[in-house]
């Protein structure tokens, strides 16, 4: 399994959340308004080409928008291959957190 | 990859390119100056974790290949407004064929100069107002589907 790092979870997560509608733009500003901080746009687009050389997310090209001028969005889904690593993640987090069994 | 070389990737790559101008002429629709020129800077340098000779050298490729790619080449552009669909195919900043709702359209329909295009609607559809920027970028007016008269 790809280890992932704390920042390309939370992208992998905001990927996932944006369910295949998820493009540069629309995951930095899910990433700002979670975590209440100013996101570099160029940080996540180096973090998707991470995720993608993973096979972590997959990418196809979108149509066209005025509001882009004309220009296409790369959008992004989760792979199988994300959704078991974010699930490991969320995995060792929970056995981390919890309560280690009494040494005799 | 050091960052210069992923900017370099990210340019050479027309898809990629056409991506991150995309991802930025939204962002200066609806930001202040300041915060638009912080999001073009971040692309340049991938801040935070930029080393500072990495992201000069980014920033001034990026400059180099902005002046050198300023035409855009061949390409082909599906877009979509309320009346359907159309496709748009560019030599350079000039269109030489378009599409609408899947039927090409003839070339007395298509009126072009000095950055507006015109392309006149066929049945049931009103013309499409295009204006073409300099830099390859276009926007448009959308066609209102017409509607038979009542009267």
């Amino acid at each position: 399994m790809s280890r992932i790092g704390a920042f390309e979870e939370l992208v992998l997560l905001a990927v996932l959340g944006l369910d295949g509608s998820g493009y540069g733009v629309s995951i930095r500003d899910e990433l700002e308004a979670e975590t209440g901080e100013t996101i570099s746009l160029g940080a996540v687009y180096a973090t998707l080409d991470r995720l993608e050389r993973k096979g972590l997310v997959r990418s196809t090209v979108g149509s066209a928008t005025a509001e882009r001028g004309g220009r296409r969005k790369r959008v992004f889904r989760v792979s199988a291959t994300g959704t078991a690593a974010l699930r490991a993640m969320q995995r060792i987090r929970s056995q981390l957190g919890a309560p280690a069994p009494a040494r005799t | 990859m050091p960052n210069a070389l992923s900017l370099v990737a990210w340019i050479v790559d027309r898809d990629r390119r056409e991506e991150i101008l995309g991802d930025l002429s939204e962002l200066r629709a609806r930001e202040s100056a300041a915060a638009f020129w912080r999001d073009v800077l971040g692309v340049c340098l991938h801040a935070p974790r930029v080393r500072r000779w990495a992201g000069t050298a980014a920033a001034l490729l990026l400059l180099g290949v902005a002046v050198i790619t300023r035409d855009p080449g061949h390409r082909i552009v599906t877009a979509r407004d309320a009346a359907g669909s159309f496709v748009l195919e560019f030599d350079g900043l000039r269109v030489v064929r378009a599409t609408l709702d899947g039927a090409p359209v003839a070339a007395d329909r298509l009126v072009q100069d000095d950055g507006r295009l015109v392309i006149r609607g066929g049945a049931g559809s009103g013309d499409l107002n295009i204006r073409l920027r300099p830099d390859g970028s276009f926007y448009w007016r959308g066609r209102v589907p017409l509607t038979p008269s009542t009267h």
